[in-house]
């Protein structure tokens, strides 16, 4: 299928550039300095990451307003179960009126790399038309080839934010009915420079959540958990498999009794692929050295109020993404220094593979052996406590295991979208 | 449409299953799942066949040593017959039998019946759509234990009226719907849904989502006799008595700061 879109590109890049040239004798845009903009408009549909690695020779935009090109993609489930990935190229600005609407089929067997590789081809396709407009558009007649891809270095022209990006998120939630109620709220601030030499990440957040339950008429008992966290990241890249770090942060849980645990680590980082291979493959090793200091909420098993520690981490990971599927696994070993015995292993694993055609098969596992349950307050637990999961309790094993399959087949041909009665049928209005 | 050679007639199925394990020294949880759908979508005619099994264990350790262990269960089979009857209008017969611990119900038959009307032609439903929908039915009931109303089985007919609004477009995407349904033989068991959602770009960087669901409920014909036990309550075990409930739920984001958003940098 590939080879075929790749051939219905070339001719429909042919296509659209003379029907381009055609639109620029009618009425010349103004010429732009630099890379073609566009705003990627995909909420989570599309791997963006991977777009920005295979199409380099356009300038991905966080706002549709400084963008040349809004594209808008949407999907709706087709009639074998696959996708059908609607994307509509908005011109913005000089390009304003030149629209057009591709459409791309993803069967429901397809991979998620198979699927990314499918949505970029239809991109490119769609942006021929603004791109060959642009100053870049003699390059796409000549070659598509990676040459481009050393555009991606080049200094973008003027940022006054010096590539600072900035973000913040507020939520809540309120439900109920007659005898039971929930609340929630949640904020978060975020702020990172990302550059090939440095990674700067930092970022705060902070959630409250109570459930109310009416027991009796006369009788209600209430829940309430409240969690806040910070996070500081300064990554320097030392080259393409070495890299070195600075580790922060701060944690308040009622959940885990930490009133307030601060942690300071300094580590380094080797992958033993090149970075530049990072969304398609990563081995990592990565080691950090920390410094704790634990105000606790409630005085714990060991009667603490408060203690100051130094751990260690080692942290062995994988992860592929791959025609075949993904998977990923990590290891990770942490110690307390200051008192050897308090270790904890934690061993997780995860994979999707599609074992033959139709077929698919994921699992997901995590196993921890918790020995460093230094924070669990004294007393015991009420039922009710036990019930809700108001509070970590003592354990000396925790696991996860999580497996699925799917098998399709039939028809192949499943490009039809029949919207008629709320699609899937699966939805059923009637009286829960 | 040229019909090409496909030895399925447009049929396509799926299998799925999936399980899962987790636990730790005081609780421990398991669940499995398997469902099986059979399609045949056309320009025509669309047919879902669906088959859903669900079952649930929760296990814990109390305080006093004390064990408590939850099994619950949610089981279906269900099937979807539309007829288009031209760009607005179609029609529909459904049926259904379930099993439902939460519900109180170890069996639940439905057979129904319906018209869909489209404001806007289908072809246009993923940039907008404007539909009435009413179906009817009939259901026969059994229940796992007697309910307040002293039935142990029955056999009720019912009507349901729903209006929905959908847009999506490039500055964001909303929805409406509002559901009113009845059973006949007593008016008083009734329902009404309010359902609403947006997601809509405000300015630059700023984006908002609201989605709420308000409902007046009156026929809850499934509930058991007798008190819920505490248990039963903090796990949500089973359906309560209410006449409304509500869902309401806000997310607002800002980002803002340079507006270049090229690079790739996944150390650490």
């Amino acid at each position: 299928m590939g080879s075929r879109l790749r051939c219905t590109g070339a001719v429909l890049a042919f296509v659209l550039s003379m029907t381009a040239v055609a639109a620029a004798q009618q009425a010349a845009p103004p010429p732009r300095p630099d890379k073609i903009r566009i705003f990627l408009d995909c909420s989570f549909f599309c791997d963006e990451t991977y777009l920005k690695q295979e199409i380099t020779w356009v300038d991905y935009m966080r706002d549709r307003r400084d963008a040349d090109v809004h594209v808008l993609v949407t999907t709706q489930n087709t009639g074998g179960g696959g996708t059908e990935y609607t994307i509509k190229f908005i011109g913005l600005g000089p390009f304003n009126g030149v629209q057009q609407t591709l459409r791309y089929n993803a069967p429901q067997s397809a991979t998620s790399d198979e699927n990314r590789k499918g949505i970029a081809e239809v991109l490119k396709q769609g942006l021929v038309r603004y791109v060959s407009e642009s100053p870049v558009g003699k390059r796409l007649k000549i070659t598509f080839s990676e040459e481009a891809a050393g555009a991606k270095t080049s200094k973008p022209a003027k940022d006054r934010w010096n590539l600072w990006v900035f973000r913040t998120n507020f939520g809540g939630s309120f439900n109920g009915e007659q005898s039971s109620k929930s609340r929630s709220l949640r904020g978060s601030a975020s702020a990172n420079r990302t550059t090939e030499a440095w990674r700067l990440s930092f970022s705060t957040s902070g959630g409250y959540r109570d459930n109310s339950f009416r027991l009796s008429d006369t009788e209600t008992f209430k829940s309430v958990t409240r969690s806040s966290d910070t996070s500081a990241l300064a990554v320097k890249s030392l080259n393409q498999h070495w890299s070195a770090g600075l580790v922060g942060m701060t944690q308040s849980s009622t959940f885990l009794n930490y009133d307030l645990r601060v942690r300071v680590a300094p580590g380094v980082e080797y992958d033993f692929f090149p970075y530049s291979q990072s969304t398609r493959r990563m081995l990592t090793l990565q080691y950090t050295v920390g410094l704790d200091s634990i105000n606790y909420r409630a005085i714990t098993i060991f009667e603490k109020t408060k203690e100051k520690l130094i751990d260690h981490h080692f942290e062995t990971s994988l992860s592929l993404r791959q025609p075949w599927g993904t998977a990923s696994a990590s290891v990770t070993l942490s110690q307390y220094l200051t008192n050897p015995g308090k270790y904890r292993i934690d061993a997780f694993g995860s994979t999707n593979i599609r074992l033959f055609k139709g077929f698919s098969f994921n699992v997901f596992t995590d196993f921890s052996r918790p020995r460093d349950q230094i924070y669990l307050p004294r007393g015991e637990a009420t039922t009710e406590e036990i019930l809700v999961r108001q509070r970590q309790l003592a354990t000396g094993y925790q696991y996860f295991v999580n497996f699925g399959i799917t098998y399709s087949f039939g028809s192949i041909f499943n490009n039809i979208v029949n919207p008629r009665f709320g699609g899937g049928g699966g939805t059923f209005f009637f009286f829960d | 449409m040229p019909q090409p050679a496909d030895p399925w007639n447009f049929w396509s199925f799926r299998v799925r299953g999936n399980g899962g394990v987790n636990g730790e020294a005081s609780s421990k949880s398991h669940n499995l799942a398997a469902s099986t759908i059979a399609n045949r979508t056309t320009e025509n005619w669309k047919i879902n066949i669906s088959n859903f099994l669900n079952f649930h264990t929760n296990e814990f350790k109390l305080s006093s040593g004390e064990k408590l262990r939850d099994d619950s269960h949610d089981h279906s089979l269900g099937g979807l017959v539309v007829k288009s009857l031209g760009d607005h209008w179609s029609l529909a017969g459904r049926g259904r039998i379930a099993s439902t611990t939460f519900l109180n119900q170890d069996r639940a038959y439905r057979t129904a019946g319906g018209i869909e009307y489209s404001f806007f032609p289908y072809k246009e439903s993923s940039r907008r759509e404007l539909t009435m929908q009413f179906t009817t039915g009939v259901n026969h009931f059994k229940y796992l234990e007697t309910t307040i109303y002293g039935k142990d089985s029955e056999t009720v007919a019912d009507g349901t009226l729903v209006g929905a609004l959908d847009v999506r477009q490039p500055w964001g995407s909303s929805g409406l719907s509002i559901e009113a349904a009845t059973y006949y033989h007593d008016l008083e068991r009734h329902r009404f849904v309010l359902n609403g959602d947006i997601d809509v770009r405000l300015f630059k960087g700023f984006s908002l989502t609201l989605d709420g669901s308000v409902s007046r409920i009156h026929d809850q014909l499934y509930l058991r006799a007798g008190a819920a036990s505490d248990e039963e309550i903090l796990l949500r075990r089973r359906q309560l008595a209410t006449n409304y409930r509500y869902r309401f739920s806000v997310g607002a984001s800002y980002t803002f700061g340079s507006i270049f958003n090229n690079i790739v940098n996944t150390r650490f």
